[in-house]
């Protein structure tokens, strides 16, 4: 039974959309622009294979897979960072990511929207412990609960090369029911719930929304391959802002006329 | 060049927080370093409401240095009015404008539109109701 109801106020697409995301809390789909995501994935490519001073770098469909080969582990975190760097300094980001899935956003968030100022890039190399991340939900330190995370992936991601998270039905009953979680650690969190979580399967070209108000996180990368993705939040520009504010954390992305000509508005005085 | 920015830090709540002055200088000289600045002792503006004497007497220095590195730009008069004629004095004197917690600056009127836009942003959606108080509506 689908939970919206209208039909006559979405049209078929959108009412799919919304209608997943209020049973599970993420959505994966594929992107809106190919281009872009091409684009945002060759500055990456570049950028990385200057930062590594390789002398014969591989091509770019080989190198992302097989970054194992090329980055030592005790480096990856400043390689990270170098990146991240230049991924926060690129002006030309906030447009190429807004377009990978500006309907989806559309739908999801609406049409007013603040941008997360900084990129995170996560890069999971194959048996490295260094870049996992325990399961959390970030609402639980700082961020509003009125925000999703697009996250984008720069390579093919299933299993333990991907992230998993916790669906929102299974997600509301460790809510409900946290007394019982405040006394364990994130590990032991997990094993309850390691059976209900799910893997995300994204191929390239798919990117997932999420709110990160979902337990999620990741393991140690048992494939063969390594993990490439970037996450970014996204909130409604005039929603509730928590430690994570406007100006500081996030930036306008989007501004209709009728709010700034609201703003402006000065009551006549007689 | 004369690189030599003036520190502006408040000893009344910013964005209803009271921030340790300490805290204030170090994000303050944080900002200046990242942008090869020199850090000139900040002005500490009186706890009043709504005052901004120091802030008026700096403006004056304006001619002396480069400009002024608030820590926040939660520290800027609620008065629209009273804001245009900081941003007005600033630029006709063609000097700038930082704000340190958000590593933003001020030198044009692109960057007035930016924040002013988080000025009116902030406070409407401060307007907005959040989860907890819409929860306890319902009780
Ligand atoms: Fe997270």
């Amino acid at each position: 039974m689908p939970l919206v109801t209208e039909p006559t106020i979405y049209n078929a697409d959108e009412a799919n959309v919304i209608d997943q995301f209020l049973k599970t809390g993420y959505i994966i789909f594929p992107v809106e622009d190919l281009n872009s995501l091409a684009k945002i994935r060759s500055n990456l490519y570049e950028n990385a294979v200057k930062a590594l001073e390789l002398d014969s770098p591989p091509p770019e469909s080989d190198f992302f897979d097989n970054a194992q080969k090329f980055i030592l582990p005790e480096y990856l975190n400043e390689i990270r960072l170098g990146l991240i760097d230049k991924l926060n300094k690129n002006p030309d980001n906030a447009a190429l990511f807004y377009s990978l899935a500006k309907n989806h956003l559309g739908w999801i968030v609406g049409n007013e929207m603040a941008i997360q100022r900084s990129y995170n890039l996560g890069i999971q190399l194959p048996k490295d412990s260094s870049s996992i991340l325990p399961l959390h939900s970030d609402v639980w330190s700082g961020n509003s609960p009125y925000e999703v995370v697009l996250w984008t992936s720069f390579v093919d991601c299933h299993k333990t090369k991907s992230m998993y998270l916790l669906p929102l039905k299974e997600n509301q009953k460790i809510i409900s029911n946290f007394q019982k979680y405040s006394s364990m650690t994130a590990e032991e969190i997990f094993s309850e719930v390691e059976d209900k979580v799910v893997w995300l399967e994204v191929p390239y070209g798919h990117v997932v929304i999420f709110w990160h108000g979902l337990l999620h996180g990741n393991r140690i990368n048992e494939e063969e391959k390594s993990r490439w993705t970037v996450n970014l939040r996204f909130k409604g520009l005039l929603t509730p802002y928590h430690a994570k504010e406007l100006g500081e954390y996030f930036m306008p992305l989007t501004i209709r006329p009728i709010t700034r000509i609201g703003y402006q508005y000065k009551k006549p005085k007689i | 060049m004369n690189k030599n920015w003036r520190g502006y830090i408040f000893s009344r709540e910013i964005g209803k927080q009271v921030v340790p002055q300490r805290v204030q200088n170090l994000v303050i000289r944080t900002c200046a370093e990242r942008h090869g600045l020199t850090y000139l002792l900040s002005a500490t503006e009186y706890y009043m409401d709504d005052c901004y004497m120091m802030l008026k007497s700096v403006l004056d220095e304006l001619g002396q240095i480069e400009g002024i590195i608030f820590y926040s730009t939660h520290q800027l008069p609620s008065d629209t009015n009273e804001r245009m004629k900081i941003y007005d004095k600033v630029l006709n004197s063609k000097k700038g404008l930082r704000f340190a917690l958000e590593d933003l600056a001020l030198f044009d009127e692109k960057d007035v539109k930016l924040i002013e836009d988080l000025k009116f942003c902030n406070e409407l959606s401060a307007q907005a109701i959040d989860l907890d108080s819409y929860q306890e509506s319902l009780n």
